[in-house]
């Protein structure tokens, strides 16, 4: 689903803070989760991908950490924060495939980061407060510059091709 | 002893009258035994009470009847094998009825008449089955004050007109004893009177009821099957008076699986049902092998397979019981061999069931458990059930639900535990119980569940032995009355016979039951199926002397002793 | 830098997080499914009722979905096919202190299960039943469940499809007196964690029907994140609305709960009155 239902321009400076850090906590959970689905689906490559990823996202995590310690402002995280992200587009298990390459889970972190990036734009756009218009700004640069290094990645991997996902195996019934 | 039967149809009332009849024995001091025989109507069929006095405990039917007397004939002739008569029994009539049925009268039997209808009509209100229930107290010597007060008790609310004319009818048949000659043939003559200790009537499917919940079991569900029926019934209220509950559900699915689930949570949980339920219950008794869930069912047997015949005694589900899971699942069954048994054998089962964390299956059947029998209030038994549980965990250490252990039992975490949090697995799991497909896996809990079966002593209580000598007569359930009673005329001339009545059927037994036998050369296996199920059970499981028959017939009609008796006779003459 | 420094930042001081109600054991579920999300909206849904793992206890029969148990650090009964319901039921009746979920899928609960179904939903125990809801048996590799479309030939058990009307359990729950009803999908997570907080905070029997795709033997499943669309509020206005809008509904509207009844929950009455020696004097001559 597709909303920017959490575009709030009265939002305060502690609200971004403390949404941002959230989202990028899980992202960093969802990614060390899908690198365990990959591990028992024996993918890898792609399990280490997204392992890195984990750990880029907890570096995130840091970061707004940081900024908050700049801007003097809390960004704790409310309990029950989770459902405070409806509409946000993070890593979605839904996207995965067992047979799916690493380029493909580029690809698709390539387009959570884009989406993250815009969404901060779009909230610095419509900001109210200086202040929070540039940490959005901040914030979307962060996100833009992952999106340059996803880039770097993307480049050592071939195109996929066609037939990627036919396996010769048939399925199992196990209960 | 004295054996009567009291029939009747479409409301004349002979089983309330045998009931009364019953409990007046219980009052003047006496034992007695009742079953009865019903057609397949609601009401208004066919009905015979078949009731056996003593002046020492009853616990089976004799060969025959002495007495039957008929406030009717109407389709009784459908009844003539179930209650045999000879030469010298009697068989009272009401004149207004007609002649006795052909296949009631090629016994042999006097006849007599006595107008018990004309009798009760000219008392207001008098019943006729009153006026039976008073021929027959005058007949067996059962003195009329025990019956009055019996009457007293049960009809004091109905108002003192009702209770007048009953009495009256009651004294009008006692006296037409004497005056319509029937003599004094059939008179017990009650020699000392009953014992000290104090005495009950009950029935085998409360008896079963009141085991349970000595041993412990809170929480029944119920779904109505006939003959368990009467289980449940007693039980709802009684277990509600001790905290416990019962709940009806939907169908027997429902009813194992539920007491799994309460089973889980940590109270001990029971259902009760006949064949058919146990059929359908088979895949989740699985479950509770495979995942380690205590619990007990109850199955009254009756005639099978299929609907069979539903109030009618049989000892067909053996086969079931031992095998119907798939997969191999040890389990427990047990089968109680009286009336009274019924209450020794439930406690110990779940006691059995909580300590080693397996289903136990518990074989009653129709002819037990709706007989109803006055008797000698048996001593009080203790067991020390107690499921191993497991406490909380300390930091550090992960709870093992499915542990290999020496004995085969892990302690059980009860939800609510904290630090021990656990899936209970129908699927083959690891000692930590996660699911495992894994060859070493498998063979350690399928050793682990069996085990834990086999390593446990059950004590003396497996079977019941009586007598000695070369010559014993194993059997089970219900065949064990009849067997007893052969066995005692043996007995009563000087002569040598054992009785081995099995209570734990599984685990087999193979040690003692050895022991029990070493000496014997010749064995006779008693038993109530067609295809011999026990039987087939010993051959498969014990070592048998080389002379080693069985005498097996399906159900409905019960074993009766001069059966027994003519097998032994026929092997001496071979 | 790595997710201990991020979580020490953090002074949030709920004493169980999601991740206490997780076991250790990974799921095997195929990459994609959406019993993944479900897994984690319940473990979000119980950190924050913040109900200790030891106190919960979760039901489940036979499917890819009834799988779930083993996955969570709550205590799990991982039974036969179709019976989740009633063990799940004499549990809850027997241990009422204890908060009695139940999980499976659309094959495991509405057909082999669909008697316990119904009779759960009259009897309104108070449990939470979440229905994994694929349209489709996974675990036995792809044939027609009781809610997959008529003309689905997607099994060579049913090449022709099934013909038979899907069950629609949801107003089936309504008729049989379920007190609490609801459909989501496994890729709103956010929302479902919310409608799950609330079915478990419900008394009385709670039914969660989440559309869980299976991206293996259904994978043009992976569509319904673009057809789901938000029930409209009107619905749950009552069991009237409730009840037209499911008989006139598509199966693809979700996100609110579209039925919150108050009947009593089942409960057993218990009275401790007498002592177990007591119940032979009834027999005593």
């Amino acid at each position: 689903m597709n909303t920017g239902g959490n575009i709030q321009p009265e939002r305060s400076l502690e609200d971004l803070l403390s949404y941002a850090r959230t989202m990028e906590s899980e992202a960093a959970m969802r990614y060390a989760e899908l690198a365990g689905i990959m591990e028992t689906h024996n993918n890898r490559e792609v399990a280490e991908l997204f392992h890195r990823m984990a750990k880029i996202e907890w570096l995130h995590v840091y970061n707004v950490g940081e900024l908050a310690r700049d801007l003097s402002v809390s960004d704790q995280m409310p309990p029950g924060a989770g459902d405070r992200l409806r509409g946000a587009e993070l890593p979605d298990t839904l996207d995965m495939h067992y047979l799916q390459s690493p380029r493909q889970a580029l690809e698709l972190a390539y387009s959570y980061e884009q989406n993250a990036a815009r969404f901060y734009k779009e909230l610095a756009a419509a900001a109210h407060g200086e202040e929070l218009r540039a940490a959005a700004l901040q914030l979307a640069a962060e996100e833009e510059s992952h999106m340059r290094e996803l880039e770097r990645w993307l480049a050592r991997f071939p195109q996929t091709e066609a037939g990627w996902d036919e396996d010769p195996d048939p399925p199992n019934a196990l209960d | 002893m004295v054996s009567i039967v009291l029939a009747g149809s479409g409301g004349a009332g002979a089983i309330s009258a045998a009931t009364v009849l019953l409990e007046a024995a219980g009052m003047a001091g006496w034992y007695a035994y009742m079953t009865r025989s019903v057609g397949a109507q609601i009401r208004g069929g066919e009905t015979a009470a078949m009731l056996r006095f003593g002046i020492e405990p009853v616990t089976s039917h004799d060969d025959r009847f002495h007495v039957l007397l008929a406030l009717d004939w109407k389709n009784l002739g459908n009844f003539a094998s179930e209650m045999p008569l000879c030469a010298e029994s009697l068989i009272i009539g009401d004149p207004e009825q007609g002649d006795v049925p052909e296949t009631l009268a090629a016994s042999g039997a006097r006849q007599a008449e006595v107008p018990m209808a004309q009798i009760a009509q000219s008392i207001p209100g008098g019943r006729g089955n009153m006026v039976a229930a008073g021929v027959i107290a005058g007949l067996i010597g059962l003195p009329l004050e025990a019956l009055v007060s019996v009457v007293v008790k049960s009809l004091q609310h109905k108002g003192d007109k009702v209770l007048a004319a009953s009495n009256q009818a009651l004294r009008a048949g006692f006296d037409a004893v004497d005056e319509f000659g029937l003599g004094t043939a059939f008179r017990l003559h009650p020699g000392r009177p009953a014992g000290p200790g104090k005495r009950w009537i009950v029935t085998g499917n409360q008896a079963t009821g009141l085991g349970a919940i000595r041993g412990g079991i809170r929480y029944v569900a119920a779904y109505p099957i006939t003959p368990a029926t009467e289980v449940l019934e007693w039980m709802g209220p009684s277990l509600a008076r001790v905290g416990g509950a019962l709940v009806q559900v939907e169908d027997e699915l429902a009813a194992i699986n539920q007491i799994i689930g309460a089973s889980y949570g940590g109270v001990p949980s029971l259902t009760a049902t006949a064949g058919p339920g146990l059929s359908l219950m088979t895949e989740s008794l699985g479950l509770a092998v495979a995942s380690e869930i205590p619990l007990v069912v109850v199955d009254v047997m009756r005639g099978g397979p299929s609907t069979g015949i539903p109030a009618k005694s049989e000892q067909s589900d053996l086969n079931i019981a031992l095998h119907g899971m798939h997969g191999d699942a040890p389990h427990l069954v047990l089968a109680p061999n009286s009336v009274p048994d019924c209450m020794f054998t439930t406690h110990w089962a779940v006691h059995l069931a909580e300590t080693l964390q397996v289903p136990a299956l518990v074989l009653s059947d129709q002819a037990i458990g709706q007989a109803r029998a006055v008797l000698d209030l048996p001593a009080e038994v203790v067991f020390p059930t107690r499921r191993v549980v497991a406490s909380p965990q300390t930091e550090g250490e992960k709870y093992q639900r499915y542990a290999v252990t020496p004995s085969g039992i892990s302690p059980m975490a009860i939800p609510g535990t904290p630090g021990c949090q656990y899936t209970a697995e129908g699927l083959e799991h690891n000692p930590a119980g996660a699911p495992s497909s894994r060859a070493e896996d498998h063979a350690a809990q399928l050793d682990k569940r069996a085990r834990k079966l086999d390593l446990y002593d059950y004590g003396d209580a497996w079977a019941d032995l009586e007598g000695s000598g070369e010559c014993a007569i194993v059997t089970w359930g219900s065949c064990t009355g009849p067997a007893l009673e052969a066995a005692s005329r043996w007995w009563r001339d000087g002569a040598e016979m054992r009785v081995l009545s099995i209570r734990l059927l599984s685990p087999v037994q193979p040690r003692r039951f050895a022991q029990a036998l070493a000496g014997v050369d010749r064995v006779l296996v008693v038993e109530q199926s067609h295809s011999a199920q026990f039987y087939r059970y010993l051959r498969a499981h014990y070592e048998l002397p080389q002379q080693c028959r069985v005498f097996h017939r399906a159900g409905p009609l019960p074993v009766r002793p001069e059966e027994i008796c003519a097998q032994f006779s026929q092997w001496s003459n071979a | 830098m790595n997710e201990t420094l991020a979580r020490t930042c953090s002074t949030g001081v709920a004493a169980y997080e999601p991740d206490a109600y997780r076991s250790d054991i990974r799921p095997v579920w195929c990459p994609g499914c959406g019993d993944y999300s479900v897994l984690a909206a319940l473990t979000n849904a119980l950190a924050h009722l913040q109900l200790p793992p030891e106190q919960i206890a979760l039901v489940s029969g036979i499917g890819c979905s009834s799988r779930i148990p083993a996955y969570t650090g709550v205590y799990g009964l991982h039974g036969v096919h179709g019976r989740a319901l009633p063990v799940a039921t004499g549990l809850k009746l027997a241990r009422p202190d204890l908060t009695v979920l139940v999980a499976g899928g659309d094959g495991d609960g509405f057909s082999i299960g669909g008697n316990h179904f119904l009779h759960a939903c009259r009897r309104n125990a108070d449990l939470t039943y979440i229905v994994m809801d694929n349209q489709v048996y996974g675990m036995t590799k792809g044939q027609a469940s009781p809610t997959t479309a008529a003309d689905w030939r997607g099994s060579d058990l049913t090449p022709d499809g099934t013909g038979l009307v899907p069950f629609q359990p949801l107003t089936i729950a309504l008729a049989a007196g379920a007190n609490f009803v609801a459909r989501c999908f496994s890729g709103d997570p956010a929302n479902l964690t919310e409608i799950l907080v609330e079915a478990i905070r419900h008394p009385g029997f709670s039914v969660v029907q989440v559309l869980s795709p299976c991206v293996t033997f259904r994978p043009e499943q992976r569509q319904w994140k673009n057809l789901v669309r938000m029930a409209p509020a009107s619905a749950g206005a009552d069991l009237r609305s409730a009840a037209r809008h499911l008989m006139e509904d598509d199966g693809l509207s979700i996100g609110r709960v579209l039925y919150r009844g108050d009947r009593a929950p089942f409960a057993v009455k218990r009275k401790n009155t007498v002592e177990v020696e007591k119940l032979v004097e009834e027999f005593i001559l």
